[in-house]
């Protein structure tokens, strides 16, 4: 995998063939190999891979490209880089999808019209020369960039004769308050580096660690500390995916987390505060602030079971070193930063900074506008002209309104987005920015680590870098002073040593600094959020997810398509209602309701659960925005009205909990030592099926899985599944291979939710193999199950026979536009109208690994193979490998005794097994 | 008897061939209309894909296999009843067997169109036959799907022989009687056939034997479609009854499209001195019978579900019952089982059109009942997230209709062609009846 | 001389009457042409290959079962395919094609032995005399060739009145 100067040259040469003749002609090339001249170490057919940074959140999770013939087919994770791990999270898995999606502009725009880049210059230099004659502000509005693209922006500002101050950073979620409760809690600006693995007790207050903030990271960590017998508490409204993964759920009233955070801290500093190591001042001062949270009065308002406040509070000073972690985004009300400290004291109370809560200085920022300033600046006139990049503060509705109103005042707007979107619109000049994935960039995720971002392809349309517009802008106003010379990507690769772009990082050594906690920790105490809207109206709380993110336009297809695993819901939002709170209404999962805020409303189906506390709604982000009384997405404060509307949304089945008639597929066992009874081998009348030479299997640790969906969509991706759309998906006909299934378990009082990735069992007995008429599904002598699609004439039989359910038909030709054929995985088949498919083992995996191993004249060795399920998973949850070596992976996983298989009694002898959840109990 | 009426035989039949009214007119267009229909729906299929039907996960089975094995079962009464009542000596046979054994081969070359209609690439449907090709490719012999492609090929290669065979006399007396352009078709179909006695004793000594193997070939044929359910391991189908309940279960709904079949030529054709209210009297009292044992097979399968203690197929039979689909489950209760035990008064019987009644509720049920087996499995098996529900589209019951169509199509030819009623046969057996009411004078 | 005689009788009892006279004269020899099966069919002496038809079917059924045996284990071995978990040449499997090829063949090589042995049998009447046969003529026909005088009077005078001239 060298990428040396000569050979990144020689495959840019290459690709920029592939990329003009793809992008620019309407019929797509016809012969097989797209290389006039190829480079010298490119073979057609074998993939390069090239390291890179995820840019679809600000986590930054490192990536690897997968390139085929000048084109990235797959990303998946770097295995080096701290964040991630290795893996990415669905959005990540769908990331490639944006590179290839039909709503890509190529070209800038000035307000509708297509025009070319040398008039987009001019327009671009006209725009900000008169902004610059009238003496008025130049402003650039970014998403967050921590590298020297953001460096860039200041210095292109300063060049222009402007403030480098004039920067806004937009995050629609980013999470404030956790940095202002971390100043007041130890009197310095820091970044905390929690270390959750090494937790033996987490406690998370609302913060959905695997579904937000840097997500793929916390959810590796978790899953280790789980492995390695720790526990999780999560307060919270809800049970989101961290929630299940936890081992307790406490809900407690809406808007009282600040409460019970605060009882809990009263519990702990009275048990165990002398020994905490804390100046006699701060102590002091701690049980002075603390004196009013009794345990009855907590209990009582929060309407929480008082033994359960104690219990956690024992549980905390028992299992040492725990790890607090929150407030997130659920629970944040307008007093966020106060709970934040407050969860910050009682880290440093129970002795956890330093040990599973490290911190490092401060990710050391320029100092930049704040978007408030930017809004009342334009809506005076003060502001000639606004830079976006990447930021679309339109699109989030009545949140960012004020801003949209003040941008509209200003005489020049001028945005890098990828695809129209609504700020887009509204702008002057629209200039098509490169896909991260076509782009140099870095970015810091925080002190000490650099992910270095560079381009896998050339750029598939017209598209040209930002950072190189901005500096060709400069040249045309001639005020180039401080900017590079070269093309931005140049400068940059420039102060990186070739070893560091070919890993994909580079770790920088920061001193970590142990804080003590401030004398006035706790001066202001969080209250009780109040919540804003009509008066019979419940409380709302918003739901991180994956699929939508901070609700920003467009979304992805490919995630829409994907099911919300507990909910069943895709293409569509949801509300969460408990079923005390339905029954009144006569409401059911499906049935559509209008939910009315402060903020406006919106129409979502609903769902029935007890995942979600009775009196108060849940609504993800993306749907919420509409509703949000205009003080950013913090989770809790509003409330909303709920009316049926008398439509209705199916949903898709994602419950495998064994209602009353079904199986159960989920098994748990008690405690970390807790295994399975073994399995008896069932008789049969035929010989045992041999495997000479491997026998291919996956394994699933149901305890490691927290139902993310990064298997689901990487498999999407990596063989070319069709998505087919909202109306096909509520009839039953998604195309999904590795659907992620719920099993929500009411047996033990409060439910308890696991999460299943269900595909194709690669049973030994298949019994959808002897029903095929025509040998389309057969066994091969590996251990698959393999599916030949030229042999399938359709009879569906196989479906039928099938008792997991896990085959999935064409029913339709799907249409693909023709940007997005040349995304598709070109080892796999695309199937056409009338055949059957499921999950192939990644039979093309197998394959090029055998081959190549055969062409070294090399054995195969454990983890030449991987899955995309198994490469995906951010938790290592899916390990893939060949039962017949004793020394993989997944043999050891077999002999573990919490294995089982699916639908045992069925002796259909899967080869795909699970490893049963753990259940730890409460406290 | 008198020469006259076995002569008057030949000329009533081929007065059912001869003119043709309107109302036959009006049946045919009706039929062809439907195959027209059917064929523009499979038309849409085939182009766009089988998305245009109901199917969805789990149930990938609807009303389209639904009707290819109310067809099968359909079809099982004409032969095997015919077979059965010539091995009885029947003197009922003679009327009813030819119209019978017309309906079997018909509605196996019906249902014999929906395996390629269902599939999902209909065009490669050669795939299940064995001959040898470039590919290397043969089917597999362990699938009741292959077993039904040899089955449903048997079967109606031997009913067609079979018709075939039984007509070869009256195709030879036709060649004789009839003018015009009928007159070479017959002749040549008749295979020179002239009634020789030595023909005649080949003929007696080649019919049993063919009758024995169409006996066997006909339970054989409806127990290998019952087993595409059985051979699964899927709960509700997984069962040994499948066989013996889908044999009855075809001669019952056979019986019932008989009776249908034969009041309509009778009415149509004024065939009451040949179709007669015996000929009804024993056709309704095989209806009760069957109905007997469709009731005792639907207890039987509740039975084992409970007794056996599965709690997927408890499940299953619990929401047949009392889930979506229940108020066809107790349809199909009420005029399979309910409905014909009113068969078992004579005056019933002789009533045509009650007769006529009940014989409808049974066709409608048994198509239903064959739905609501195929669709409640599959709605509803093992696991959960794969609980479903299915109703077919419009265009797929086209599709359902276009069979129905063609099948009226091909017997109201079949009718016009040839002689729907056993001309030597029915004279053979006049004079049999005949000389056992008059005993004397006989012999010399 | 004709060389046969031929009667044409409208109903089947007259005709039986009139071979069964004819044996009891000593003219065993009658052929019976039917429009249907009707008793005097019977009566006349057996010939032909009826007989053999039993063991035509028998072959041919077994010529099926051995055919849908080769053809099962012999494609089962050369795919070579493992489907769930069953054995490549699988009896219990294989059985079902087996009997159905059985029937097949043993009803279509009865019918084809039907259709051949028929053609050879009827032969033996005269084309013309087996045109005459319809719903309403029975012809009974009694071959004159090397038959003695009398027992041809005899011939005669039982068929009588039903006798008919025929052009050879």
């Amino acid at each position: 995998m060298k990428v040396s100067r000569r050979g990144f040259l020689g495959t840019a040469v290459g690709a920029l063939g592939t990329g003009v003749l793809a992008g620019c002609s309407e019929k797509l090339p016809r012969y097989l190999v797209p290389y006039a001249t190829p480079p010298d170490d490119a073979v057609p057919g074998l993939a390069r891979h090239y390291r890179t940074v995820c840019r679809e959140c600000p986590a930054s999770c490192g990536a690897t490209a997968r390139v085929r013939d000048g084109r990235a087919v797959k990303l998946e994770g770097n295995p080096d880089f701290p964040v991630g791990r290795g893996a990415l999270c669905p959005r990540g898995q769908a990331a490639i999808e944006g590179l290839y999606a039909p709503g890509r502009i190529g070209t800038p725009r000035a307000g509708a019209r297509e025009i070319d880049w040398a008039a987009a210059e001019k327009l671009f230099a006209a725009g900000l020369q008169r902004a610059l004659d009238d003496k008025k502000l130049v402003v650039v509005v970014t998403r967050p960039e921590t590298g020297q693209l953001g460096k860039l922006f200041g210095t292109w500002l300063e060049a222009l004769g402007q403030a480098p101050t004039q920067v806004v950073t937009f995050d629609a979620m980013d999470r404030p308050w956790l940095r202002q409760g971390q100043e007041r809690a130890f009197g310095a600006a820091l970044t905390a580096v929690p270390d959750l693995a090494s937790a033996k007790l987490i406690l998370s207050i609302g913060d959905d660690f695997v579904e937000e903030g840097s997500p793929v990271e916390r959810a590796r960590a978790f899953a280790d500390q789980r492995a390695a017998g720790g526990k999780s508490i999560y307060v919270g409204p809800r049970l989101s995916l961290t929630a299940a993964a936890a081992d307790q759920w406490i809900s407690v009233e809406p808007g009282t987390e600040s409460l019970f955070v605060l009882g809990l801290l009263r519990q702990v500093v009275d048990r165990a505060g002398a020994r905490a190591g804390l100046e006699a001042a701060t102590l002091e001062n701690l049980q002075h602030r603390l004196a009013p949270f009794d345990v009855a009065a907590v209990a009582a308002r929060s309407r929480v079971d008082p033994k359960k406040l104690q219990d956690v509070a024992s549980a905390l000073l028992s299992a040492r070193p725990s790890l607090c972690l929150g407030p997130g985004r659920a629970v944040a009300g307008a007093d966020a930063a106060a709970l934040a400290e407050t969860v910050q004291v009682l880290n440093a109370v129970l002795g956890n900074v330093g040990q599973t809560l490290r911190f490092l200085p401060a990710a050391p920022t320029a100092p930049s506008m704040e978007l408030a300033e930017l809004t009342r600046k334009a809506g005076a006139g003060d502001v000639g002209a606004v830079v976006l990049h990447h930021a679309d503060p339109a699109g989030y509705g009545p949140v960012y309104s004020a801003f949209a109103g003040a941008l509209a005042r200003v005489p020049f707007v001028a945005t890098f987005v990828n695809e129209l979107d609504d700020t887009a619109r509204k702008a002057h000049l629209v200039l098509p920015d490169n896909h991260f994935l076509e782009n140099w960039s870095d970015v810091r995720p925080r002190p000490g680590v650099v992910g270095i971002q560079q381009p896998v392809m050339e750029p598939v349309l017209g598209t040209r870098a930002a950072a190189d517009e901005l500096l060709a802008v400069a040249r045309i106003l001639g005020k180039t002073t401080g900017l590079p010379k070269e093309t931005f990507g140049e400068a940059l690769r420039q102060t990186f040593q070739p070893k560091e772009i070919e890993q994909g990082f580079r770790l920088e050594e920061v001193a970590a600094v142990v804080p003590r906690l401030s004398p006035s920790a706790l001066a202001q105490l969080p209250s009780v959020v109040t919540f804003q809207g009509p008066e019979q109206g419940l409380p709302l709380v918003i739901v991180p997810t994956f699929r939508h993110l901070d609700g920003r336009q467009p979304r992805s297809a490919l995630l829409q398509e994907i099911p919300d695993p507990l909910s069943g819901f895709s293409w569509t939002g949801w509300v969460e209602v408990n079923s005390a709170t339905a029954a009144p209404l006569g409401l059911t999962s499906g049935d559509v309701v209008a939910l009315e805020g402060p903020g406006g409303r919106c129409e979502v189906p609903a769902f029935v659960t007890n995942s979600v506390r009775a009196g108060m709604v849940a609504v993800p982000v993306g749907d919420a925005t509409a509703l949000l009384a205009s003080k950013g997405f913090i989770g809790a404060g509003t409330r909303v009205t709920l009316r049926r509307t008398g439509a209705r949304v199916e949903r898709s089945k994602t419950d495998v909990g064994g209602a009353k008639g079904a199986e159960k597929l989920v098994r748990t066992v008690e405690g970390p030592a807790g295994a399975l009874p073994p399995a008896v081998p069932l008789p049969s009348m035929y010989p045992p099926v041999e495997h000479p030479v491997h026998r291919w299997a996956l394994s699933i640790d149901l305890d490691r899985c927290n139902g993310c969906g990064a298997c689901t969509a990487a498999c999407y991706v990596e063989n070319n599944l069709a998505i087919v759309g909202a109306d096909q998906v509520a009839r039953g006909r998604s195309m999904s291979w590795l659907p992620v299934m719920a099993d929500v378990d009411t047996s033990h009082g409060t439910p308890e939710v696991s999460y299943l990735p269900l595909g194709c069992q690669h049973c030994t007995a298949a019994p959808c193999e002897s029903v095929c008429p025509t040998f389309a599904t057969y066994h091969t002598p590996e251990g698959l199950n393999a599916q030949v699609y030229s042999r399938c004439i359709g009879t569906r039989y196989c479906e039928n026979n099938c008792p997991y359910g896990v085959r999935r038909f064409n029913f339709y030709d799907w249409p693909r536009a023709p940007s997005e054929r040349l995304g598709l995985n070109p080892d796999v088949t695309v199937r056409e109208r009338g055949v059957t498919e499921k999950c192939t083992l990644c039979s093309q995996r197998i394959r090029t690994a055998e081959e190549q191993a055969k062409f070294d004249k090399r054995e195969l060795h454990d983890g030449d193979v991987v899955s995309a399920c198994a490469a995906a998973c951010p938790t290592q949850a899916i390990v893939f490998g060949d039962l017949k070596d004793p020394t993989s992976a997944i043999s050891r996983r077999a002999a573990d005794g919490r294995a089982y298989k699916l639908l045992e009694e069925l002796n259909t002898q899967p080869g795909v097994f699970y490893l049963a959840r753990r259940r730890r109990g409460s406290t | 008897m008198s020469e006259a009426s076995l002569a008057q035989i030949e000329k009533d039949t081929v007065a059912t061939m001869a003119g043709t009214t309107w109302r036959y007119w009006l049946a045919l267009g009706s039929a062809v209309a439907l195959v027209g229909l059917g064929a523009w729906a499979w038309s849409v299929a085939l182009r766009e894909g089988l998305g245009i039907t109901g199917l969805n996960e789990p149930v990938m089975w609807g009303a389209l296999i639904t009707t290819f094995v109310f067809f099968i079962g359909v079809s099982h009464s004409g032969t095997l009843v015919s077979a059965i009542l010539f091995f009885t000596r029947s003197p009922l046979r003679a009327a009813i067997g030819r119209s019978a054994e017309a309906m079997t081969v018909f509605t196996i070359l019906t249902a014999g169109l929906y395996p390629i209609v269902h599939i999902g690439r209909s065009w490669l449907f050669f795939f299940v036959l064995p001959y040898p090709n470039q590919r290397q490719l043969w089917m597999n012999f362990r699938s009741p799907l292959t077993w039904d492609v040899f089955a449903i090929t048997s079967y109606v290669t031997v009913s067609m022989l079979f018709l075939y065979m039984g007509m070869l006399p009256d195709l030879a007396l036709l060649a004789r009687q009839v003018q015009g352009w009928r007159r070479p078709l017959y002749r040549v179909l008749s295979l020179g056939f002239s009634g020789t006695d030595g023909e005649w004793r080949i003929f007696e000594k080649a019919y049993p034997i063919f009758a024995g193997v169409v006996i066997p070939l006909a339970v054989s044929v409806h127990s290998v479609v019952s087993w595409d359910f059985a051979m699964t391991l899927m709960p509700g189908w997984h069962s040994a009854v499948f066989a013996p309940y889908f044999v009855a279960g075809a001669i019952f709904s056979g019986i019932a499209v008989a009776v249908l079949l034969l009041a309509g030529l009778r009415r149509g054709y004024h065939l009451e001195r040949y179709i007669t209210p015996k000929h009804f009297d024993m056709l309704a009292k095989l209806l009760l019978a069957m109905s007997l044992v469709m009731t005792f097979v639907y207890a039987t399968e509740f039975f084992m579900a409970f007794y056996r203690g599965s709690n997927a197929e408890m499940e299953v039979f619990r929401w047949r019952a009392t889930g979506t689909y229940a108020p066809v489950f107790w349809g199909v209760v009420l005029s399979n089982s309910v409905a014909p035990i009113a068969l078992f008064w004579s005056r019933v019987r002789n009533n045509l059109p009650a007769l006529i009644t009940i014989s409808v509720l049974v066709t409608v049920g048994m198509w239903f009942e064959r739905f609501l087996f195929i669709v409640t499995t599959i709605a509803r098996s093992f696991v959960s997230q794969n609980w479903g529900n299915y109703i077919p589209t419009w265009k797929e019951s086209f599709i359902c209709l276009g069979g129905l169509g063609w099948f009226f199509m091909l017997f109201l030819v079949f009718i016009k062609l040839f002689p729907c009623m056993a001309i030597s046969e029915s004279m053979q057996s006049q004079h049999a009846v005949d000389a056992a009411v008059t005993p004397e004078a006989s012999h010399a | 001389m004709p060389e046969e005689l031929v009667a044409v009788y409208a109903d089947p009892d007259e005709a039986l009457r009139a071979v069964l006279s004819l044996r009891e004269r000593g003219v065993s020899n009658a052929q019976v042409s039917s429009p249907a099966a009707f008793p005097v069919v019977h009566e006349v002496e057996h010939t032909g290959h009826s007989r053999a038809l039993g063991w035509v079917a028998l072959v041919g059924g077994l010529t099926g079962l051995a055919c849908a045996m080769a053809l099962q284990v012999g494609t089962s071995k050369s795919m070579g395919l493992v489907v769930g978990g069953k054995p490549i040449v699988a009896w219990t499997a294989f059985g079902v094609v087996m009997f159905e090829l059985t029937m097949l063949f043993a009803g279509a090589s009865n019918f084809l032995a039907l259709a051949i042995f028929s053609a050879v049998s009827r032969r033996k009447v005269a084309r013309s005399i087996r045109d005459l046969v319809s719903s309403e003529r029975i012809v009974v026909t009694v071959p004159l060739t090397g038959m003695e005088p009398k027992l041809r009077d005899a011939a005669r005078v039982v068929l009588g009145g039903a006798l008919a001239e025929v052009a050879p």
